[in-house]
Parts: structure tokens; C-alpha cells; sequence
């Protein structure tokens, strides 16, 4: 098992390349000098120069991609903010416990949620129970993120006064963005528990289990729904990823300060280091809980052999 | 058309046809493609047209919709909206599917080292949040309507390019391609006759559901400012302005929202019907 693990995260590192590859160039490609951003319009021509030959910004497109590299692994270095001039991950590493509170909250209410959904939607296949959760999914997953969060803010907030708009200092506070987030994955998660679920139900193990004369809610909950849980568990690991993502927009429309209202401001303010390194961030992140989620299949169906 | 695809189209139209929810689906889409295109006659008033003594007014019979704080009408703003929201939608996957089927045909028709490092990249995009992609390229070419389909569209490829290599893998060993190798077909007739059409059944489902994903991220990236710029009233970029006077003109906020999310609802309603139709095996 951990030999399967450490296999899994050395088969990470080519992705992982991969995506600051593809993030560094489109910072390389992004119109406009680096070194002037930095500097600001006052700066004279010969200091641009200087800052760029410093900053080994005149070398070959793959030699700044190799020390970009380089740095980022041994000393963690991303870049710099041209606002801030601070590390581009220290602006990120206190930006994210706020991102991950409300993606892993909303994760949470949609797994909570979404399963039960699923599963007596599928149990009661066609019923109106049936119907309407299946309506109010595709609901869930036709809505803008940042129109359900809008709508809530003026429900909620304006004119009920029960919840507050913006922060996070609180747990009310965490309610509203944490359910606008979970939303799209909460709908997501109960149409793939429904039809996980109604794969499983018909199969032959489920009628001698019923045969044996066992109660319904063991056969559902113990035959039925462990038998089901792998595309349940896949889709919420991709969900959570998505989450990660996600939050740009939640942040910005709650105020929340995470990596998604520090990017939204990055962008506002063409401060490219920023907006590429919260993409790099959150894609490394999205990806190692994939990882986790593959490890986490082993546990759930023992059949899984990692040897092979 | 052969008579025997024309006999799975018809199937596929009646199977269409009797689904109430595909078809509820289909009628939103040629709504909206019909106010879109006849904008001008449907739209009461032009969406740029101001008239400020008429600012920060609700909905009434002279503005079905009310204004917005400059006095352009909601409404006419909406409509003229659909254009700009369904020809990126469109465009949008024209490119993601164009640019997807290539690199994945090519993949798996032809495997081997290219084919693996086609897929390999194609497994790094994926590997990113595919608003966050979209988010990354947009700031990279700067805001504006093309650049935001070219953005939205690329960070779509690596969906189509998965599923074009999954059934060209397939349809790669079947009889016929070797009966059109032996009769000394070339490559590139048997992928343009073979290949690519026998794989646009699970591209077509993907596609619709595409267009409505596509919709959905062009508003999100004009909400944020990457997208379209104003004054073109496109849905994400309304709700963006409107967003500041959700208190008092609430109707700024709450319509431009209701017709995005009318549209996904219409593409969900039709790419899930399309996807019972062409395989009933995947129908719950």
C-alpha cells in the first residue's frame, strides 16, 4: 500500500510539470513587460534593463522555465506580486486556509445531502419523491454560482437579516458561501448516488440479500450502497477539486479573503505572478486530493488489488 | 446519408420526441435562437440606448424589465444578450470540439509516442479546474469577446479529445477500417469518412452539454471582468454591473441570472435526452 502510494505521487510530478508549464507560459505569453510592471511607469530604460538582466528575464524561454522550476521546488519560489512585491506563495499560503474552510464545508453539506438524495430517489425510482429531487438537480446545475450567491445574499441578508454577506469570522458567516458553493457538486453528487445506486439495486447479490429475508435499510445500506460508493467517492474528489476552483467566484461575491478574491483582485489589477500562481496553487491542490481519493478506493472496495 | 443512418436518426428524433423534459430542452434553445437572431424586431428598444431621466427604474408596462442606472432597458438588453451568451456557447465548443476530435482521433488512431504525449497533455489540462484554465488564459490574452471564447474553448479540448480517443481506439479495429486499408484508402479518407463519424455520437451528447458548461464559464469569466466588456450586454457582464444596486434594484441582479440559467437548463434538459436517445444503456 504505501509503496502504491509513494508509486502514485512520483506519477504526479509529470502532471505537475506539466500544469506549470502550461501556467508559465501563459505568463510568458501575457502582453506587456514584466520588468515594467514591476518598476512602474517612472523607471528609465536603463533600469528595466538592469531589472531584467537581474531577474534573467533576456535568457531563452526554456532557461527561465528551468530556473522557474528550480526555484519553485527548492525554495518554493513562485514570484513576486508587482503590487505587493511579497513572495507570490506567502500571499497564497494565508489566503487558502479561508479557501479550503468553505470548499471542504461545502463538500461536506453536498455529500451529506446529495447522498441520502440519491439514494431514496433511486430506491423510489419514478416516484414523485423521484421527480422533483432529479428537477431541483438539474436546477442545482444549471445555476451561476454567482447568481445563487447574489439571490441568497438578498434573501438572507438583506431582507430576512439572519445571515451575514461577507467574512468569514463566524460560522454563521461560513453558512451562506458554503451553500452556494456546495450547490452545483450537491446537485452533482445526487444524480451520480442515484444512478451508481440503480446499477447496484438490480443486480442478482441484492435479491438473495432480500431473499435471505434481511431488512430493507441493511440491504440498501450495507449491500447496495458500499457496492455503489466508488463513483460516489470519485465524482466528490473531482467535486472538491471543483470546490477548490470554484471559489473564485464565491470569495469575490462574499468577500471573502482567499486565493479566489486574491485573484480576482490579481486580475483587476494586472498583477499576472499572482493570478498564475493561484492557478498552479490550486491545481496542485486539486490534484493531490485526487491522489487521495485514489488511495481512498482501497479502502472502500477491498477487491481493488494496488499490486496491480 | 445511408438509409440505415437515416433509420438511427429517425430513431433517435422519435426517442427525442418523447421525451417531455428534451423536448421542454429544445423549444428554450429555439426560443432563444429565434429572439437572438430577430433581436432588432423583438427588443423593444436598442441595448446601448440611454436615457438617464429614465435611470433606476423597476419593472413596468413601459419597462417590462425596468432600467438600469444609465436608463437602458433591461429587457432589450436580455434579448439582444441571447446572441452574444449562444454565439459564444456555440463558438465556444466549435472550438473545444474542432480542436479536441483532432488531437483525440489522432491519438487513437494513430497511438503510439505521439498519441501517448497528445493524451499526456491533454491529462495536465485536465489536471486544472477547467474555470480556473479559462481564468489563467483570459488574464494571459486580456479580456474581450474572442479572447474569451478562444479561452473558454481551449480549456474544453482536453473533454472532447478523451472522448474522440475512446471511440477511435475502438473503431480503429473494427473490419470496415481494414477492408478501407486493404482497398488502399488513405489515412486521412479513413478518418474523414470512418473514423470521425462513427465517434460523434458521445461528441454530439458532450457538445450540447458543452454549450450549456461554455455559457455558464463565458458569464462567470465576463462577472469577474475577463470576459466581454461593456457596453455589450452579455448576461455575466450585467449581473456584474447590476450588482452593485442589489439592494434597491434587485431586478438588475435577479433577470439577467434567470435567463443564464434558463439557457443551461434548456441545453442540460436537451444534451440529457440526447444522451438517453443515442445510448439507452447510460439512461439513468
Amino acid at each position: 500500500m504505501y509503496r502504491y502510494a509513494l508509486w502514485r505521487l512520483v506519477s504526479l510530478v509529470p502532471v505537475l510539470v506539466g500544469v506549470a508549464f502550461i501556467v508559465f507560459t501563459l505568463l510568458y505569453i501575457t502582453p506587456g513587460d514584466p520588468a515594467r510592471m514591476a518598476l512602474g511607469d517612472l523607471a528609465t530604460d536603463e533600469m528595466v534593463w538592469e531589472f531584467r538582466e537581474k531577474e534573467g528575464l533576456n535568457d531563452p524561454f526554456l532557461v527561465q522555465f528551468g530556473r522557474y522550476l528550480c526555484n519553485a521546488v527548492t525554495k518554493g519560489d513562485i514570484g513576486r506580486s508587482y503590487m505587493t512585491k511579497s513572495p507570490v506563495l506567502t500571499e497564497l499560503a494565508a489566503s487558502f486556509p479561508d479557501t479550503f474552510k468553505i470548499s471542504a464545508f461545502a463538500i461536506v453539506i453536498a455529500l451529506v445531502l446529495g447522498v441520502p438524495f440519491g439514494i431514496v430517489s433511486a430506491v423510489k425510482q419514478y416516484s414523485i419523491f423521484d421527480s422533483i429531487t432529479m428537477l431541483f438537480a438539474m436546477i442545482g446545475m444549471s445555476m451561476p454560482v454567482f447568481w445563487l450567491g447574489l439571490l441568497l445574499i438578498l434573501t438572507f441578508s438583506v431582507h430576512l437579516r439572519w445571515l451575514p454577506s461577507s467574512g468569514l469570522d463566524s460560522f454563521r458567516a461560513m453558512i451562506l458561501p458554503s451553500v452556494t458553493l456546495a450547490t452545483q457538486s450537491l446537485a452533482i453528487i445526487t444524480r451520480m448516488t442515484r444512478s451508481s445506486m440503480l446499477e447496484v439495486i438490480r443486480q442478482d447479490y441484492i435479491r438473495t440479500a432480500r431473499a435471505k429475508g434481511q431488512r430493507e435499510s441493511v440491504v440498501i445500506l450495507r449491500h447496495a450502497l458500499r457496492n455503489a460508493l466508488i463513483p460516489i467517492v470519485t465524482v466528490a474528489g473531482v467535486q472538491f477539486g471543483i470546490l477548490l476552483g470554484g471559489a473564485v467566484l464565491t470569495e469575490s461575491i462574499f468577500s471573502i479573503p482567499g486565493v479566489g478574491r486574491l485573484m480576482v483582485s490579481s486580475i483587476k489589477m494586472r498583477d499576472y505572478p499572482v493570478v498564475q500562481g493561484g492557478v498552479l496553487f490550486i491545481a496542485f491542490a486539486a490534484t493531490f486530493v485526487n491522489l487521495l481519493v485514489d488511495l481512498l478506493y482501497v479502502h472502500i472496495d477491498p477487491r481493488i488489488d494496488v499490486r496491480q | 446519408m445511408t438509409p440505415r443512418n437515416r433509420g438511427t436518426a429517425w430513431r433517435v428524433v422519435r426517442t427525442l420526441l418523447r421525451n417531455r423534459l428534451a423536448v421542454l430542452g429544445a423549444a428554450i434553445i429555439l426560443t432563444l435562437v429565434t429572439a437572438g437572431v430577430f433581436a432588432p424586431l423583438v427588443a423593444p428598444r436598442d441595448y446601448a440606448r440611454q436615457s438617464l431621466e429614465r435611470g433606476y427604474e423597476t419593472p413596468s408596462k413601459d419597462f417590462w424589465l425596468g432600467t438600469d442606472q444609465y436608463g437602458r432597458d433591461v429587457f432589450s438588453r436580455i434579448v439582444y444578450g441571447a446572441r452574444i451568451s449562444l454565439a459564444v456557447g456555440f463558438l465556444t465548443v466549435g472550438i473545444g470540439l474542432s480542436v479536441g476530435v483532432l488531437v483525440g482521433v489522432a491519438a487513437g488512431y494513430y497511438g503510439g509516442k505521439m498519441g501517448n504525449i497528445l493524451m499526456r497533455l491533454m491529462d495536465v489540462l485536465l489536471a486544472m479546474p477547467s474555470i480556473l484554465l479559462s481564468i489563467a488564459i483570459a488574464a494571459s490574452l486580456g479580456p474581450g469577446l474572442f479572447n474569451l471564447m478562444v479561452a473558454v474553448g481551449i480549456s474544453s479540448v482536453p473533454r472532447y479529445a478523451r472522448i474522440a480517443r475512446g471511440s477511435a481506439l475502438s473503431i480503429r479495429e473494427m473490419e470496415y477500417i481494414e477492408a478501407a486499408r486493404a482497398s488502399g484508402s488513405s489515412d486521412l479518407h479513413i478518418l474523414t469518412r470512418h473514423v470521425i463519424p462513427n465517434c460523434m455520437a458521445p461528441l454530439i451528447v458532450q457538445a450540447t452539454l458543452g454549450v450549456a458548461s461554455a455559457i455558464l464559464n463565458a458569464a462567470a469569466l465576463s462577472f469577474i471582468g475577463l470576459g466581454v466588456q461593456p457596453p455589450f450586454p452579455e448576461w455575466g457582464a450585467m449581473l456584474s454591473e447590476g450588482r452593485q444596486f442589489i439592494r434597491e434594484l434587485p431586478h438588475l441582479t435577479i433577470f439577467p441570472g434567470l435567463a443564464i440559467m434558463i439557457t443551461i437548463l434548456g441545453f442540460n434538459f436537451l444534451g440529457d435526452g440526447l444522451r438517453d436517445a443515442l445510448d439507452p444503456r447510460l439512461r439513468n
